[in-house]
Protein backbone atom coordinates (compact mmCIF):
# COMPACT_ATOMS: atom_id res chain seq x y z
CA UNK A 1 0.00 0.00 0.00
CA UNK A 2 2.40 2.23 1.26
CA UNK A 3 5.25 1.87 -1.63
CA UNK A 4 2.44 2.21 -4.51
CA UNK A 5 1.16 5.10 -3.04
CA UNK A 6 4.88 6.85 -3.42
CA UNK A 7 5.26 6.90 -6.97
CA UNK A 8 1.81 8.82 -8.12
CA UNK A 9 2.62 11.76 -5.86
CA UNK A 10 5.57 12.51 -7.70
CA UNK A 11 4.29 12.09 -11.01
CA UNK A 12 1.79 14.41 -10.44
CA UNK A 13 4.02 17.21 -9.51
CA UNK A 14 6.02 16.23 -12.55
CA UNK A 15 2.94 16.91 -14.56
CA UNK A 16 1.61 20.79 -12.49
CA UNK A 17 5.48 22.01 -13.33
CA UNK A 18 5.32 20.92 -17.01
CA UNK A 19 1.58 22.29 -17.28
CA UNK A 20 3.19 25.87 -15.58
CA UNK A 21 6.33 26.15 -17.97
CA UNK A 22 3.54 25.61 -21.14
CA UNK A 23 1.22 27.99 -19.43
CA UNK A 24 4.89 30.45 -18.62
CA UNK A 25 5.70 30.20 -22.28
CA UNK A 26 1.55 30.92 -23.56
CA UNK A 27 1.78 34.37 -21.19
CA UNK A 28 4.49 35.27 -22.62
CA UNK A 29 3.55 34.98 -26.16
CA UNK A 30 0.37 37.06 -25.68
CA UNK A 31 1.64 39.96 -23.75
CA UNK A 32 3.41 41.28 -26.71
CA UNK A 33 1.05 41.22 -29.64
CA UNK A 34 -1.70 43.07 -26.94
CA UNK A 35 0.68 45.65 -26.19
CA UNK A 36 1.24 46.16 -29.87
CA UNK A 37 -2.60 46.27 -30.79
CA UNK A 38 -3.15 48.67 -27.64
CA UNK A 39 -6.89 47.42 -27.14
CA UNK A 40 -9.69 49.60 -26.16
CA UNK A 41 -11.84 48.39 -23.57
CA UNK A 42 -15.71 48.21 -23.91
CA UNK A 43 -18.41 49.09 -22.04
CA UNK A 44 -20.66 46.24 -20.86
CA UNK A 45 -22.07 45.30 -17.35
CA UNK A 46 -21.87 41.57 -16.59
CA UNK A 47 -24.85 40.29 -14.90
CA UNK A 48 -25.02 38.41 -11.30
CA UNK A 49 -27.03 35.24 -12.89
CA UNK A 50 -24.44 34.37 -15.41
CA UNK A 51 -21.63 34.41 -12.69
CA UNK A 52 -23.55 32.36 -10.54
CA UNK A 53 -24.33 29.63 -13.62
CA UNK A 54 -20.67 29.58 -14.00
CA UNK A 55 -19.50 29.36 -10.66
CA UNK A 56 -21.88 26.19 -10.61
CA UNK A 57 -20.48 24.80 -13.75
CA UNK A 58 -16.64 25.16 -13.00
CA UNK A 59 -16.57 22.38 -10.04
CA UNK A 60 -18.27 20.02 -12.58
CA UNK A 61 -15.81 20.66 -15.44
CA UNK A 62 -12.69 20.09 -12.40
CA UNK A 63 -14.50 17.25 -11.37
CA UNK A 64 -14.80 15.70 -15.15
CA UNK A 65 -11.24 16.49 -14.98
CA UNK A 66 -9.67 14.42 -11.98
CA UNK A 67 -11.67 12.01 -13.54
CA UNK A 68 -10.06 11.75 -16.46
CA UNK A 69 -6.20 12.12 -15.50
CA UNK A 70 -6.28 9.01 -13.99
CA UNK A 71 -7.26 7.14 -17.69
CA UNK A 72 -4.77 9.45 -19.64
CA UNK A 73 -1.86 8.15 -17.31
CA UNK A 74 -2.45 4.91 -17.76
CA UNK A 75 -2.36 5.64 -22.01
CA UNK A 76 0.95 7.52 -21.43
CA UNK A 77 2.42 4.67 -19.38
CA UNK A 78 2.08 2.46 -22.51
CA UNK A 79 2.77 5.13 -25.28
CA UNK A 80 6.02 6.08 -26.24
CA UNK A 81 7.24 9.83 -25.54
CA UNK A 82 5.66 12.07 -28.17
CA UNK A 83 2.04 10.77 -27.72
CA UNK A 84 2.30 11.99 -24.45
CA UNK A 85 3.83 15.51 -25.13
CA UNK A 86 0.54 15.40 -27.42
CA UNK A 87 -2.10 14.96 -24.73
CA UNK A 88 -0.22 17.73 -22.53
CA UNK A 89 -0.42 20.19 -25.30
CA UNK A 90 -4.16 19.04 -25.83
CA UNK A 91 -4.88 19.58 -21.72
CA UNK A 92 -3.21 22.86 -21.44
CA UNK A 93 -5.33 24.52 -24.94
CA UNK A 94 -8.20 23.00 -22.89
CA UNK A 95 -7.25 24.96 -19.95
CA UNK A 96 -6.45 27.97 -21.72
CA UNK A 97 -9.50 28.42 -23.68
CA UNK A 98 -11.96 27.99 -20.52
CA UNK A 99 -9.14 30.62 -18.82
CA UNK A 100 -9.91 33.12 -21.70
CA UNK A 101 -13.84 32.36 -21.47
CA UNK A 102 -13.39 33.23 -17.75
CA UNK A 103 -11.72 36.35 -17.78
CA UNK A 104 -13.42 37.89 -20.72
CA UNK A 105 -16.04 37.97 -18.50
CA UNK A 106 -14.52 39.34 -15.44
CA UNK A 107 -15.14 43.18 -14.43
CA UNK A 108 -12.81 45.60 -13.74
CA UNK A 109 -12.85 49.11 -12.74
CA UNK A 110 -13.12 51.81 -15.16
CA UNK A 111 -10.67 54.79 -14.94
CA UNK A 112 -12.33 58.19 -13.50
CA UNK A 113 -12.45 59.81 -10.28
CA UNK A 114 -11.72 58.12 -7.03
CA UNK A 115 -15.37 58.37 -5.89
CA UNK A 116 -16.47 56.50 -8.60
CA UNK A 117 -14.14 53.66 -7.99
CA UNK A 118 -14.83 53.69 -4.72
CA UNK A 119 -18.36 52.95 -5.33
CA UNK A 120 -17.65 50.49 -8.55
CA UNK A 121 -15.13 48.60 -6.29
CA UNK A 122 -18.00 48.55 -3.27
CA UNK A 123 -20.92 47.75 -5.64
CA UNK A 124 -19.01 44.96 -7.39
CA UNK A 125 -19.97 46.41 -10.80
CA UNK A 126 -17.43 47.59 -13.35
CA UNK A 127 -16.62 47.73 -17.22
CA UNK A 128 -15.63 44.13 -18.79
CA UNK A 129 -13.04 43.54 -20.55
CA UNK A 130 -12.90 43.59 -24.49
CA UNK A 131 -13.50 40.30 -26.06
CA UNK A 132 -10.30 38.84 -25.55
CA UNK A 133 -9.67 38.37 -22.03
CA UNK A 134 -6.23 38.33 -20.75
CA UNK A 135 -4.25 35.35 -19.95
CA UNK A 136 -2.59 35.15 -15.93
CA UNK A 137 -1.06 38.71 -15.46
CA UNK A 138 2.31 36.94 -13.58
CA UNK A 139 3.92 33.58 -14.14
CA UNK A 140 2.40 30.70 -12.59
CA UNK A 141 5.60 29.14 -11.34
CA UNK A 142 6.72 32.16 -9.76
CA UNK A 143 3.79 31.93 -7.72
CA UNK A 144 4.38 28.24 -7.06
CA UNK A 145 7.77 28.84 -6.12
CA UNK A 146 6.90 31.80 -3.63
CA UNK A 147 4.20 29.56 -1.94
CA UNK A 148 6.38 26.58 -1.60
CA UNK A 149 9.02 28.74 -0.35
CA UNK A 150 6.73 29.66 2.52
CA UNK A 151 5.68 25.96 3.09
CA UNK A 152 7.93 23.34 1.32
CA UNK A 153 5.50 20.41 2.25
CA UNK A 154 2.42 22.14 0.93
CA UNK A 155 0.80 20.91 -2.34
CA UNK A 156 -0.50 23.17 -4.79
CA UNK A 157 -3.90 22.86 -7.18
CA UNK A 158 -3.65 24.74 -10.84
CA UNK A 159 -6.89 26.10 -9.45
CA UNK A 160 -5.34 27.35 -5.97
CA UNK A 161 -2.62 28.76 -8.54
CA UNK A 162 -5.06 30.72 -10.37
CA UNK A 163 -7.46 32.18 -7.78
CA UNK A 164 -4.40 33.32 -6.07
CA UNK A 165 -2.92 34.65 -9.23
CA UNK A 166 -6.00 36.40 -9.95
CA UNK A 167 -6.37 37.33 -5.95
CA UNK A 168 -3.52 39.14 -6.47
CA UNK A 169 -3.87 41.49 -9.43
CA UNK A 170 -7.24 42.56 -7.25
CA UNK A 171 -4.61 43.27 -4.66
CA UNK A 172 -3.05 45.32 -6.24
CA UNK A 173 -5.74 47.21 -8.36
CA UNK A 174 -7.48 48.06 -4.90
CA UNK A 175 -4.22 49.00 -3.20
CA UNK A 176 -2.98 51.39 -5.89
CA UNK A 177 -6.86 52.78 -6.06
CA UNK A 178 -6.55 54.04 -2.42
CA UNK A 179 -3.00 55.15 -2.93
CA UNK A 180 -3.82 57.31 -5.86
CA UNK A 181 -6.45 59.01 -3.49
CA UNK A 182 -4.43 59.86 -0.98
CA UNK A 183 -1.82 61.30 -3.92
CA UNK A 184 -4.58 63.26 -5.25
CA UNK A 185 -4.99 64.57 -1.43
CA UNK A 186 -1.11 65.68 -1.84
CA UNK A 187 -1.83 67.41 -5.08
CA UNK A 188 0.87 65.45 -6.47
CA UNK A 189 1.84 64.16 -10.15
CA UNK A 190 3.84 61.41 -9.11
CA UNK A 191 2.74 58.07 -6.68
CA UNK A 192 5.26 57.43 -4.27
CA UNK A 193 6.16 55.95 -1.13
CA UNK A 194 4.82 57.59 1.64
CA UNK A 195 0.92 57.75 -0.35
CA UNK A 196 1.31 53.76 0.22
CA UNK A 197 2.82 53.85 3.72
CA UNK A 198 -0.18 56.23 4.66
CA UNK A 199 -2.69 53.50 2.98
CA UNK A 200 -1.17 50.91 4.98
CA UNK A 201 -1.37 52.69 8.32
CA UNK A 202 -4.73 54.38 7.67
CA UNK A 203 -6.56 50.95 6.70
CA UNK A 204 -6.90 48.35 9.11
CA UNK A 205 -6.84 45.56 6.21
CA UNK A 206 -3.67 46.42 5.43
CA UNK A 207 -2.40 45.30 8.65
CA UNK A 208 -0.34 42.61 7.34
CA UNK A 209 2.16 44.97 5.36
CA UNK A 210 2.51 47.07 8.33
CA UNK A 211 5.95 45.72 9.28
CA UNK A 212 7.03 45.74 5.42
CA UNK A 213 5.28 49.38 4.24
CA UNK A 214 6.20 51.66 7.53
CA UNK A 215 5.41 55.13 7.68
CA UNK A 216 8.40 57.46 7.35
CA UNK A 217 9.85 59.04 10.70
CA UNK A 218 12.56 61.94 10.94
CA UNK A 219 16.06 60.15 12.43
CA UNK A 220 15.55 62.91 15.43
CA UNK A 221 12.09 61.49 16.30
CA UNK A 222 13.40 57.65 16.09
CA UNK A 223 16.23 58.72 17.97
CA UNK A 224 14.16 60.15 21.15
CA UNK A 225 11.68 57.16 21.00
CA UNK A 226 14.13 54.47 21.27
CA UNK A 227 15.68 56.58 24.66
CA UNK A 228 12.54 56.65 25.95
CA UNK A 229 11.88 53.05 25.52
CA UNK A 230 15.35 52.60 26.72
CA UNK A 231 18.08 50.23 25.43
CA UNK A 232 16.08 47.22 25.96
CA UNK A 233 13.51 48.60 23.30
CA UNK A 234 12.68 47.18 20.52
CA UNK B 1 13.08 43.76 5.14
CA UNK B 2 12.00 40.91 3.37
CA UNK B 3 14.54 37.94 3.63
CA UNK B 4 14.69 35.40 1.00
CA UNK B 5 13.33 31.91 2.77
CA UNK B 6 16.04 28.84 2.27
CA UNK B 7 14.00 26.24 3.42
CA UNK B 8 15.11 22.79 2.62
CA UNK B 9 12.93 20.69 0.00
CA UNK B 10 12.28 17.23 -0.75
CA UNK B 11 15.06 15.52 -3.19
CA UNK B 12 12.46 14.79 -6.17
CA UNK B 13 10.79 18.39 -5.88
CA UNK B 14 14.22 20.34 -5.96
CA UNK B 15 15.13 18.03 -8.66
CA UNK B 16 12.46 19.52 -10.74
CA UNK B 17 12.75 22.96 -9.05
CA UNK B 18 16.41 23.28 -9.94
CA UNK B 19 16.18 21.94 -13.30
CA UNK B 20 13.69 24.93 -14.23
CA UNK B 21 15.79 27.69 -12.91
CA UNK B 22 19.59 28.11 -12.27
CA UNK B 23 21.35 24.56 -10.32
CA UNK B 24 23.61 27.06 -8.44
CA UNK B 25 21.15 28.00 -6.05
CA UNK B 26 17.07 26.78 -5.10
CA UNK B 27 15.83 30.78 -4.19
CA UNK B 28 17.02 33.61 -5.72
CA UNK B 29 15.82 37.17 -5.27
CA UNK B 30 14.39 37.64 -8.08
CA UNK B 31 12.39 34.33 -7.59
CA UNK B 32 10.76 35.82 -4.53
CA UNK B 33 9.13 39.09 -6.38
CA UNK B 34 6.57 39.04 -9.20
CA UNK B 35 8.03 40.60 -12.20
CA UNK B 36 7.98 44.64 -11.15
CA UNK B 37 6.59 44.89 -15.02
CA UNK B 38 3.58 43.28 -14.71
CA UNK B 39 2.76 45.37 -11.36
CA UNK B 40 3.74 48.52 -13.09
CA UNK B 41 1.25 47.84 -15.85
CA UNK B 42 -1.77 46.92 -13.87
CA UNK B 43 -1.22 49.76 -11.19
CA UNK B 44 -0.93 52.12 -14.10
CA UNK B 45 -4.27 50.88 -15.44
CA UNK B 46 -5.90 52.24 -12.35
CA UNK B 47 -4.52 55.35 -12.69
CA UNK B 48 -5.08 58.25 -14.95
CA UNK B 49 -2.42 58.71 -17.70
CA UNK B 50 -1.31 62.05 -16.60
CA UNK B 51 -0.11 60.03 -13.66
CA UNK B 52 3.86 58.57 -12.68
CA UNK B 53 4.19 55.96 -10.05
CA UNK B 54 7.66 56.53 -8.22
CA UNK B 55 10.13 53.33 -8.40
CA UNK B 56 10.50 53.44 -5.03
CA UNK B 57 6.45 52.81 -4.88
CA UNK B 58 6.92 49.89 -7.61
CA UNK B 59 9.79 48.30 -5.08
CA UNK B 60 7.47 48.56 -2.24
CA UNK B 61 4.13 46.89 -3.88
CA UNK B 62 6.78 44.01 -5.43
CA UNK B 63 7.30 43.33 -1.56
CA UNK B 64 3.90 43.81 -0.44
CA UNK B 65 2.30 41.76 -3.53
CA UNK B 66 5.32 38.56 -1.70
CA UNK B 67 3.86 39.37 1.32
CA UNK B 68 0.42 38.80 0.84
CA UNK B 69 1.13 35.70 -1.37
CA UNK B 70 2.75 34.14 1.96
CA UNK B 71 -0.25 35.69 4.02
CA UNK B 72 -2.85 33.70 2.41
CA UNK B 73 -0.44 30.97 2.37
CA UNK B 74 -0.11 30.54 5.91
CA UNK B 75 -3.63 31.31 6.67
CA UNK B 76 -4.67 28.63 4.01
CA UNK B 77 -1.43 26.31 5.26
CA UNK B 78 -3.04 26.41 9.08
CA UNK B 79 -6.66 25.56 7.85
CA UNK B 80 -4.69 22.83 6.09
CA UNK B 81 -2.92 21.46 9.47
CA UNK B 82 -6.06 21.76 11.55
CA UNK B 83 -7.51 19.40 8.98
CA UNK B 84 -4.35 17.39 8.05
CA UNK B 85 -5.00 17.86 4.32
CA UNK B 86 -1.67 18.63 2.11
CA UNK B 87 -3.65 20.20 -0.65
CA UNK B 88 -4.37 23.75 -1.23
CA UNK B 89 -7.29 23.07 -3.37
CA UNK B 90 -10.55 25.02 -2.79
CA UNK B 91 -9.33 26.09 0.62
CA UNK B 92 -8.70 29.51 -0.45
CA UNK B 93 -12.91 29.89 -0.01
CA UNK B 94 -11.71 28.77 3.67
CA UNK B 95 -9.41 31.45 3.92
CA UNK B 96 -12.58 33.87 2.94
CA UNK B 97 -13.90 32.44 5.88
CA UNK B 98 -10.64 32.98 8.35
CA UNK B 99 -10.54 36.67 7.09
CA UNK B 100 -13.67 38.07 7.43
CA UNK B 101 -13.70 37.29 11.00
CA UNK B 102 -10.66 39.75 11.08
CA UNK B 103 -12.43 42.17 8.80
CA UNK B 104 -10.72 41.39 5.57
CA UNK B 105 -13.18 42.15 3.78
CA UNK B 106 -10.88 42.74 0.83
CA UNK B 107 -10.33 39.38 0.24
CA UNK B 108 -13.78 37.91 0.38
CA UNK B 109 -14.06 40.54 -2.95
CA UNK B 110 -10.96 39.12 -4.71
CA UNK B 111 -12.63 35.26 -4.74
CA UNK B 112 -16.57 36.42 -4.66
CA UNK B 113 -16.49 39.13 -7.80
Amino acid sequence: MTSSNSPKPEKKITKNTEISKTQKKKTKNAETPKTEKKKTKNAETPKTEKKKTKNAETPKTEKKKNAEIPKIEKKKTKSAEIPLTDGKTKRDREIAKEENKKKTKKPKLSNGTSKQRDEGSKKGVAEGKGEEGKMNVFPMNRIRTMIKGEDPDMRVSQEALLAINNAVEKFLEQFSQEAYAFCVRDRKKCLSYDHLAHVVSKQRRYDFLSDFVPERVKAEDALRERSAAGTGGH
Amino acid sequence: MFNAPASPCGSGRGNHESSEHSPRSYFREQDCFLPIANISCIMKKMLPSNRKIAKDAKETLQECVSEFISFVTCEVSDKCQGEKRKTINDDCNRTVTVLKKEEGAFIMLFFHL
